[in-house]
């Protein structure tokens, strides 16, 4: 299979005045195409930081993240903006929707950005707020919704697009263990839908255990590589 | 990002907040006004100036007269007395940018018809450069050198004639009947004015003793008495010829020299004064100075506008920088505005720049809002001071602001005048406009560079 995102000896440190902290000591990471990956570790593993690095959201100290095959730790902020809006979708822990706008809105946003016209827009919107079960929710605004309901348009969004890989930080740590669950099996069911790249992370070994692959990163080092069935079976009916 | 889509994020952006986006535009609004109205003012001013001006039909005629200071002066010729020579206007005539020369003498004068009498001014001309000197016959018709003792009488000349004061010892005030002067002391309207004299048909007789009465005669016996004709009326509104009743010079030096028998002195030979007419306003500078040089005095109107102009341009500069200061005031309040809107919607911005946004788009959004409220601040502000100029030049409004002034005649634009011409709309829209983007850079920069994973990071 196609390597979609290949790290190699990444490395980043943060000053924090005099003193210097290695967030990551030397990472490399080879995430094939259609894979599910989770980044199991700890607060302060690094974890986050390798996953913004992969996103492009940070510049590493040293080493290069190339995105289908294209480097993008010397890329400016704009080209890394152009990569993100055609490579990559993301589901955030807090959801990150826009208070102001419905379900539908904050769904179809990606696609403004990509300059959709507004038609196709709404329709796909529609489509993929329907494929994650809130079908009667297109004009609810986030306050409206529940938890749950909020991260199920943060993964319509991130889906809407239909990009080469889902960044998904820790996407259930806002829930309670039923939500979550329910979570986890849209992610996975919307993976296999739409035949997606996920990386996932995540500090809770019950949640990385959905994935393909649990990459337990402790120091800024890689700890352990375990293949998994995933967890996707168990769960289901 | 396309424009459309931009377009509709920007407006549903500023529709979410919407007192803080009416303030902003209010202060706009504000501004706006301000700054058109003065400008408006100015330029109304301006006009009113200008309209002013035109009533003055002689403004590039020079009148030259000779120095009183004649020892600081290179003269021409050897002279002791302060007339000028026909050397002198033969000099004049040589001069480059003159059109045409007059020698002018002039004496005062009191007409007297019936118990009915004024004093004026009279101006002895050559008649043949009347049409040179754009003399406008509004009655009748201009001199001809043939003429004697005929009048050519300036515009408000016929309607001047008032009852005679009868002697010191009654003391009554001159009457003047049907004149009914309005509270501000403004002119009659024609249709109130029935006149005293019937000044082309009326017997008048003129003399050279301003202090005749028609009971009492003329007391020193070097007056001449004599009985004169109009023949002509000017057209009225030229302030500088209104007042004046005009002659052919040369029945005037008769009558002059006539006095001077009279009296057992000698006439000095020579005129009062010339009127040199130049080609173009411009001219009248050069020729000015040069003459003065020489050692004539000259006056003109053209120093008058000038002064008059650099007075308005000074006043616009001025009205236009208060505006501009409120203005200026407005635009810190969009900054304000957008830089309060960035520090809200800081999450919303990295969420964008996560999900796909540029950081133009991010630029252009918030620009575009700024620009938004300008423009709108703008086109309220204008349009308020389209109906505040129109209110407050209206002629109800003017008369009130004059304390009740006089009469229907009254010319409305002489308390409040605006004038707000299409391009001030045109220049006030881009120039708000302009002002929202100017003041929405520094906030949409700081929404570009903001960075977006700390936006998103979980507090």
């Amino acid at each position: 299979m196609e390597n979609i995102i290949e790290v190699k000896k990444l490395k980043k440190v943060y000053s924090m005045g005099k003193e210097e902290v290695y967030a990551l000591k030397g990472i490399d990471l080879t995430i094939k195409k259609g894979e599910f990956c989770s980044l199991l570790g700890k607060s302060g593993s690094g974890k986050s930081t390798l996953l913004n690095m992969m996103a492009g959201l940070e510049k590493p100290t040293e080493g290069s993240v190339i995105i289908d095959g294209k480097p993008i730790e010397s890329l400016n902020e704009n080209a890394v903006t152009r990569i993100r809006k055609h490579y990559i979708g993301f589901i955030f822990q807090s959801y990150n929707l826009l208070p102001s706008h419905t379900a539908l809105e904050n769904v179809m946003l990606p696609l403004i950005f990509n300059d959709m016209p507004k038609k196709q827009r709404i329709e796909k919107g529609k489509e993929i707020l329907s494929a994650v079960g809130l079908g009667d929710r297109y004009y609810h605004k986030p306050n409206q919704m529940s938890g749950g309901q909020q991260q199920r348009v943060s993964i319509a969004r991130a889906f809407v697009n239909n990009p080469s890989i889902i960044f998904a930080d820790e996407p259930t740590g806002n829930l309670d263990s039923k939500t979550e669950n329910e979570i986890m099996d849209l992610i996975v069911k919307m993976k296999q839908t739409y035949d997606q790249t996920i990386v996932m992370v995540t500090h809770d070994e019950e949640t990385s255990k959905h994935a393909d692959r649990i990459i337990t990163i402790k120091d800024g080092f890689i700890e352990d590589i375990q293949y998994s069935g995933g967890k996707k079976n168990e769960n289901k009916d | 990002m396309k424009n459309i889509d931009l377009a509709g994020m920007a407006t549903s952006n500023l529709k979410r907040r919407k007192s803080r986006t009416l303030l902003t535009i209010m202060g706009i609004v504000i501004g706006t006004i301000s700054i058109v109205l003065m400008v408006a003012l100015g330029l109304g001013m301006k006009e009113t100036f200008s309209q002013q001006l035109d009533q003055v039909g002689s403004i590039n005629i020079i009148e030259v007269s000779k120095s009183e200071d004649s020892t600081a002066s290179t003269r021409l010729a050897e002279q002791t007395d302060n007339k000028l020579k026909d050397i002198d206007i033969e000099y004049f005539k040589g001069l480059e940018g003159v059109e045409a020369v007059s020698p002018v003498l002039q004496t005062n004068i009191k007409l007297v018809s019936g118990k009915y009498e004024m004093s004026a001014s009279l101006i002895g001309l050559e008649p043949d450069k009347m049409n040179a000197f754009s003399f406008d016959i509004d009655t009748g018709r201009l001199l001809t050198d043939d003429d004697e003792n005929v009048l050519l009488l300036g515009g408000k000349l016929p309607s001047s004639f008032t009852e005679a004061v009868e002697s010191n010892t009654r003391g009554s005030a001159p009457k003047n009947n049907a004149r009914g002067f309005g509270f501000g002391g403004m002119k009659p309207t024609e249709e109130e004015e029935t006149l005293n004299v019937d000044v082309f048909n009326d017997r008048i007789s003129m003399t050279l003793d301003t202090k005749y009465s028609p009971q009492k005669g003329t007391t020193q016996t070097q007056y001449n008495i004599y009985r004169v004709n109009a023949i002509g009326v000017l057209a009225d509104g030229d302030m500088t010829r209104d007042r004046n009743a005009y002659m052919n010079i040369h029945a005037l030096e008769q009558l002059l020299e006539d006095y001077s028998e009279a009296d057992g002195t000698t006439l000095e030979d020579g005129y009062d004064k010339a009127y040199v007419k130049v080609y173009d306003l411009d001219y009248c500078d050069p020729i000015e100075s040069l003459l003065e040089q020489q050692g004539y005095e000259t006056t003109s109107y053209a120093s008058f506008v000038e002064t008059l102009q650099s007075t308005t341009d000074m006043l616009q500069v001025a009205l236009g920088a208060i505006g501009a200061i409120a203005l200026l005031v407005a635009g810190i309040g969009i900054t304000n505005t957008m830089i309060m809107a960035i520090h809200e919607r800081k999450r919303e911005i990295g969420v964008m720049k996560v999900i796909g946004a540029t950081l133009m788009d991010i630029r252009n959004l918030f620009l575009l809002e700024a620009a938004i409220i300008g423009f709108f601040g703008g086109a309220i502000g204008i349009l308020l001071s389209v109906l505040a100029s129109q209110l407050l030049s209206s002629s109800g409004f003017s008369q009130m602001a004059m304390g009740g002034g006089g009469g229907k005649g009254m010319s409305p634009l002489s308390a409040f005048s605006f004038s707000i011409p299409s391009w001030l709309i045109i220049i006030g829209l881009i120039f708000t406009t302009l002002i929202g983007i100017i003041s929405g850079y520094i906030p949409a920069r700081k929404a570009m560079k903001s960075s977006a994973l700390e936006a998103i990071k979980t507090e």
